[in-house]
This record gives C-alpha cells, sequence and structure tokens, in this order.
C-alpha cells in the first residue's frame, strides 16, 4: 500500500492562499482586534472561581455537619498551606451507636483563584510523619477517595482523602484538571477544589476494614455538605 | 522593497496577519519569562527566550530554500489552521498558547505541503518546545520517584561529609529544619531546559546526523542535569539546616541559581565537545576470529 502524492495538490495555491488571508482576518477581527482597541489581552481577563468568597469563609469557620457537635476549628498551617483542623463529637443517635464518636476533618480549600490542587496528601503525610499501611479505594457516590492507615507519633488514623469538586471528587489533581477545563471551556470558570481528609483515631494496629463503613458515610456527608455551602 | 517582489502579497498579508494574532501573545510569554510573574508552569519553558529566537533564525535562513519549494496544499493543513483558528477563538490562554505551533504547521502544509513541513521541521519543534503548557503540572504527581531519589542521594552525600541529617520521602531534615525536594526544585525545570538546549547545540553542531553521538549526548544531558540537581539539593539542605539563610537565599532565589544553571549548561557544552572529538560517528563491531585462543 503507498499513498498517493497526487491527494496533496487537490487546490490551487491561489484560492488556499485567499482562504487562509480570509480565514485569517476574520479571526484577527472577531478574536484580537478589539483586545488592541480595549487594551484588554484575553490572557489578562481569565475566568475565575465564582464560589471563592464561600471558600475563604469555610477555611475560617470550618463546615457543619448534621448529626455531628463541631468542638474545635482552628487554622494550622502544613508547609507553608494554611489547613482548618475541625473535630466532631457524635449527638445524633445513629453516630453515638458509631465505632468511633470523634473525627477530625482536615480542610484545605482553595486560597485564590489562581491556585491548583498539587502535592496536598504528600505536604500532610510528610508534615504529620505518616506510614501509610493498607491502602485501597472507597467510591462513595460520585466521590473516589484514597484510603488507608497511617501511623506515626504515636497514634493510628484511618484516613480518607480525596479533592472534593461541584459534582464529585477525586483524590488525583488531573481529575480536576480535566474538569477545569470542561468548565473553562463550556462556562467561562474555573472548577472550585477542597483539599479533604478525614482523620478517623483507631486502636494502634487495627483492622481498617471496621473503620469502612464509617469512613464510607462520612464520606458521603462531607461532600453533600460542601456541595451545598462552598460548590454550589 | 526589490527583495520582498519575491514574495506573492498573500504570503505577507499571512505574515503580517501572524504578527496581529500573535505578535501581543508572545510578548506576553515573554514578559512572564522575564519578570516570572504568570505561574510556575509557564516558567518551566523560559528556555523560549533562547528557542524562539533560534527557531526564527533558522526559519529566516532557509527562506531561500522555502520560495523554491512548489506551492501545493496538504489538505491536513487546512484542518490544522481550523483547528488552531477555533483553539485561538476560545480566548482562554492555555488553548491560545498551544494553537500557535499548530497554526505554523498547518501554515506549512497549507503553503508547501509535506516539504514545507519537512523544511521547517526544527523550527517548528523548537516552537512546539517552548510553547508553555499544563504538561509539568500533569507529570508532576508522577516524578515523586525522582524526588525520593535526589533527596536521598543528598542526604546520603551530607552524611559524608558529617552533617546530621535525616531524610524521609522527599524531605531532608537537618538540626530541625525541612528542607522538601519540590517538584520543580528537583529539577524538572532544569531537565527540561537542559534537553532543550541540547536539542539545539545538536542542531547547531550537525551532531544529530550520527545517531550514537546524538543518544550520548541527550543521556549525558539527562545524567548531568540529575547530578547537579542532587548537589544543588544537598547545598540547599546544608546551608538551611546550618542557619545560612543568606546563602539559601542567594542559591534559591537570587543569581546563584542563575550562576548554577550557567555551570549546568556550560557543562553539557563540555559534554558535547567530548563526545564530537572522542565518539566516532557509528560503532564498528567487528567480530574477531578466535583464531589465536589460547
Amino acid at each position: 500500500m503507498t499513498i498517493q502524492p497526487a491527494s496533496s495538490r487537490p487546490f490551487s495555491s491561489r484560492w488556499v492562499n485567499l482562504a487562509l488571508v480570509v480565514a485569517l482576518s476574520a479571526l484577527a477581527g472577531m478574536a484580537i482586534l478589539p483586545a488592541y482597541l480595549s487594551g484588554q489581552w484575553p490572557w489578562q481577563t481569565t475566568p475565575q472561581v465564582a464560589q471563592i468568597d464561600q471558600l475563604r469563609s469555610l477555611q475560617t469557620d470550618g463546615l457543619t455537619l448534621p448529626g455531628w457537635q463541631l468542638t474545635v476549628a482552628e487554622p494550622i498551617a502544613i508547609n507553608r498551606q494554611t489547613w482548618t483542623l475541625a473535630e466532631y463529637r457524635a449527638v445524633s443517635p445513629e453516630a453515638q451507636a458509631a465505632p468511633v464518636q470523634q473525627f477530625a476533618l482536615l480542610l484545605h480549600p482553595q486560597p485564590w483563584h489562581s491556585n491548583q490542587p498539587q502535592l496536598e496528601w504528600i505536604d500532610l503525610a510528610g508534615a504529620q510523619n505518616w506510614r501509610i499501611e493498607g491502602r485501597r479505594r472507597l467510591r462513595v457516590g460520585s466521590v473516589t477517595a484514597r484510603f488507608f492507615r497511617a501511623w506515626g507519633d504515636g497514634q493510628s488514623f484511618a484516613v480518607v482523602q480525596w479533592y472534593a469538586m461541584p459534582q464529585g471528587g477525586h483524590p488525583s489533581p488531573g481529575q480536576w484538571f480535566w474538569a477545569n477545563q470542561r468548565s473553562q471551556l463550556t462556562r467561562r470558570t474555573l472548577t472550585p477544589w477542597v483539599a479533604v481528609t478525614v482523620l478517623l483515631p483507631m486502636e494502634p494496629l487495627g483492622a481498617i476494614a471496621d473503620y469502612q463503613p464509617l469512613a464510607i458515610e462520612l464520606t458521603g456527608l462531607v461532600q453533600q455538605q460542601l456541595e451545598a455551602v462552598a460548590l454550589r | 522593497m526589490l527583495s520582498l517582489r519575491r514574495y506573492p502579497t498573500s504570503n505577507l498579508a499571512i505574515a503580517a496577519l501572524l504578527a496581529i494574532l500573535y505578535g501581543p501573545l508572545l510578548v506576553h510569554w515573554v514578559d512572564g519569562w522575564l519578570h516570572k510573574s504568570i505561574s510556575i508552569q509557564h516558567e518551566y519553558f523560559s528556555h523560549g527566550l533562547l528557542g524562539l529566537p533560534f527557531a526564527a533564525y533558522i526559519a529566516w535562513g532557509k527562506r531561500n530554500a522555502w520560495g523554491e519549494l512548489p506551492n501545493r496544499c496538504h489538505p491536513l493543513g487546512l484542518l490544522l489552521v481550523g483547528l488552531a483558528s477555533v483553539m485561538y477563538f476560545t480566548r482562554l490562554p492555555d488553548w491560545m498558547n498551544l494553537s500557535l505551533p499548530i497554526m505554523l504547521v498547518g501554515l506549512c502544509l497549507s503553503l508547501k505541503g509535506m516539504a514545507g513541513l519537512r523544511l521547517q521541521a526544527i523550527s517548528l519543534v523548537l516552537v512546539a518546545l517552548a510553547t508553555p503548557n499544563q504538561l509539568p503540572y500533569l507529570i508532576e504527581p508522577y516524578i515523586l520517584p525522582l524526588q525520593q531519589l535526589i533527596a536521598s542521594v543528598a542526604g546520603f552525600l551530607l552524611v559524608q561529609l558529617g552533617v546530621p541529617v535525616t531524610v524521609k520521602s522527599i524531605y531532608l531534615f537537618v538540626n530541625g529544619q525541612t528542607v522538601e525536594v519540590a517538584p520543580h526544585c528537583a529539577g524538572l525545570k532544569m531537565l527540561f531546559t537542559s534537553l532543550y538546549v541540547a536539542l539545539m547545540l545538536v542542531y547547531w553542531t550537525g551532531a544529530y546526523r550520527s545517531r550514537l553521538k546524538t543518544s550520548l549526548f541527550f543521556g549525558g544531558t539527562v545524567a548531568i542535569s540529575v547530578v547537579g540537581n542532587i548537589l544543588r539539593n544537598a547545598l540547599l539542605s546544608y546551608f538551611h539546616g546550618m542557619g545560612q539563610s543568606g546563602a539559601f537565599e542567594w542559591l534559591h532565589e537570587s543569581w546563584g541559581g542563575d550562576l548554577y544553571s550557567a555551570l549546568m549548561l556550560l557543562t553539557i557544552i563540555v559534554l558535547l565537545r567530548l563526545i564530537q572529538d572522542r565518539v566516532p560517528d557509528r560503532l564498528n563491531l567487528v567480530v574477531q576470529s578466535p583464531s589465536s585462543s589460547v
């Protein structure tokens, strides 16, 4: 099989040149000439995060969760980034029946429009001196999260982590990246994100499977509340 | 005006339209590279400060050969020009940036067919590899092993020098101070720059004609880049841990970093000279008959 070279010249060069000049003129006229006149270049007026105010108040106030009482909400610095540490105690009868009566939630809402999720999980594990074991995936509705046992400095936690976005969540920044491209192309806004870490205190060297039902329940609850409060 | 006579008006019009479309964008790129004012991803491509003028210079040198090529249009070219126009029309910086190399490839194919594309190949590759895009962001999560390697070897070196250091994953702890080998600190940017400069040198010196020399040179460039970064991170950890914040700032942010880059590029040039002088164009492996076996 050979490709016929004849297929490379079906058009006369004069018409091609004319068509190119017309097409590029039209593109320039529509896409960039207005910027020459106004001085407002496209790269100066980039899309923004519509929910930036809600995200910032989430950072100061913490997140309320139905059935759980928020006992502490304070900012902590992890590797030059500010996270909000919130602690919860069970109040509802169903929650009080759970094996764990207390848990902690670390939230890192994007600080400003231009911030992208990056290496939050590595930073956190490094700052906490964690050793990570029994890594697995949790799927809760539209959320995929990483779930593992972390131990270090004499404490063990069952940990759930994901980047919460509107309509879902995933632990990999790549998923946010493509969602963000889509929302820029279709709605000219950036996709907001919140790095979420749920910490369930567990027995040293306890079986992580015992904590999975509660982890699944809290993942759904946190995502639902974030979508209601900050990611609408 | 005489020299312009040789080019049809439509080609001049296309050149002028390209300048109108992409001139301000290129000014924006250069401004971002010089002032580090756009984003870390944008800075990854600052080798464009060297590469874009070099690409233009090569293309200019080929203007006569370009003029002599027969005018023929490859339909793929028109398709690419259309695609680039759509990308440009989104008015989103990521897509506008990427539209430049696609537009240039499309125009080469539309005006001169495959022969035009082949003629300008090296310029187009240099432009494409200097076009700021989000690839560094997408690959950063996957270079953790490189970060860990650099952290542990830098830690090993410091221990040899008698510095009390602990390494955990990508962190070096010296005297209660923490140094993180972040992805851009792990020399991903320097690796990009070194490989880009290596590409320019290989073209400039004609070493690309020998596959052996080219592979040795690119392999050596990667090795130099990784070793250089290990040394740099060891020094940074040492300065930080010993409380010499002035020296840390100098190497991390100030002209110490530029000096480091310059030394690295100089080493690459020396490597190429060595390869040019000592390495043959190809290996002639002669099978010796075991006549004089003992």
